[in-house]
């Protein structure tokens, strides 16, 4: 399946886009997410430190992923 | 418990923040207003441009808010953040709590201001005459 994922601060920069979409598995879940991302974003070697959400939550346990999720990388945040 | 967050991407009004908590029931208001400095080291700051990931924010300051009202007893609580291009001396984040006594409007605005470094969904980039830097958190 095909999943889209949002883009936010330098994650978006890097790309050059506000969201990337992915081919995933079927049974695709978070850790296989993470893993994908990774080999997407070679620029971003911090990649290790942002979280993902997922339907606007942060998520850390592994988890399935659906394909009408809503889906985000999330950079280490720096608001205030 | 009654809550008003936003993001707007307009100069920031402390009266909005100040009628939304005033109320006769309530002794202690405590509001905090974050604002752009003109410099960062030795660096001269442009403006500070903020990018949020609005319907999160929102999602996540209730979440915070309720885990806060566990730990301070208060009635009302408001976190309104900018977005876009903020100049130095402009307001980049209001918050502000309102209790019945002052030590719980106090520490429960600290925690919320906390709890906004560590997890809102809220990006800041510095701008420089020369470029721009995305910010680490900052404490």
């Amino acid at each position: 399946m095909v999943i889209t994922i949002k883009l936010f601060g330098i994650a978006a920069e890097h790309a050059g886009e506000r969201s990337i979409q992915l081919e995933v598995s079927d049974q695709c879940d978070l850790f296989e997410l993470q893993e994908k991302l990774k080999a997407s974003f070679p620029k971003l070697e911090s990649i290790v430190h942002f979280s993902i959400a997922i339907n606007r939550a942060y998520v850390k346990e592994n988890r399935p992923i659906k394909s009408n999720d809503e889906i985000a990388l999330i950079p280490p945040v720096s608001g205030g | 418990m009654k809550h008003l967050f936003e993001i707007q991407n307009k100069p920031l009004d402390i009266r909005q923040a100040e009628s939304f908590l005033y109320s006769a029931q309530d002794g202690g208001v405590v509001l905090f207003v974050g604002n752009i400095r003109e410099t960062a080291g030795d660096k001269k700051v442009k403006s500070i441009f903020f990018e949020a990931y609005d319907e999160m924010v929102i999602a996540e300051l209730e979440r915070i808010s309720f885990d806060l009202k566990t730990q301070f007893d208060f009635s009302k609580i408001v976190l309104i953040h900018r977005v876009g291009e903020v100049l130095p001396g402009e307001s980049a984040v209001i918050a502000g709590v309102a209790s019945k006594h002052r030590k719980e409007a106090f520490e429960a605005c600290t925690e919320l201001m906390n709890r906004l470094k560590a997890s809102v969904p809220i990006w800041k980039k510095e701008m420089y005459e020369d470029g721009g830097e995305w910010l680490s958190p900052t404490p």
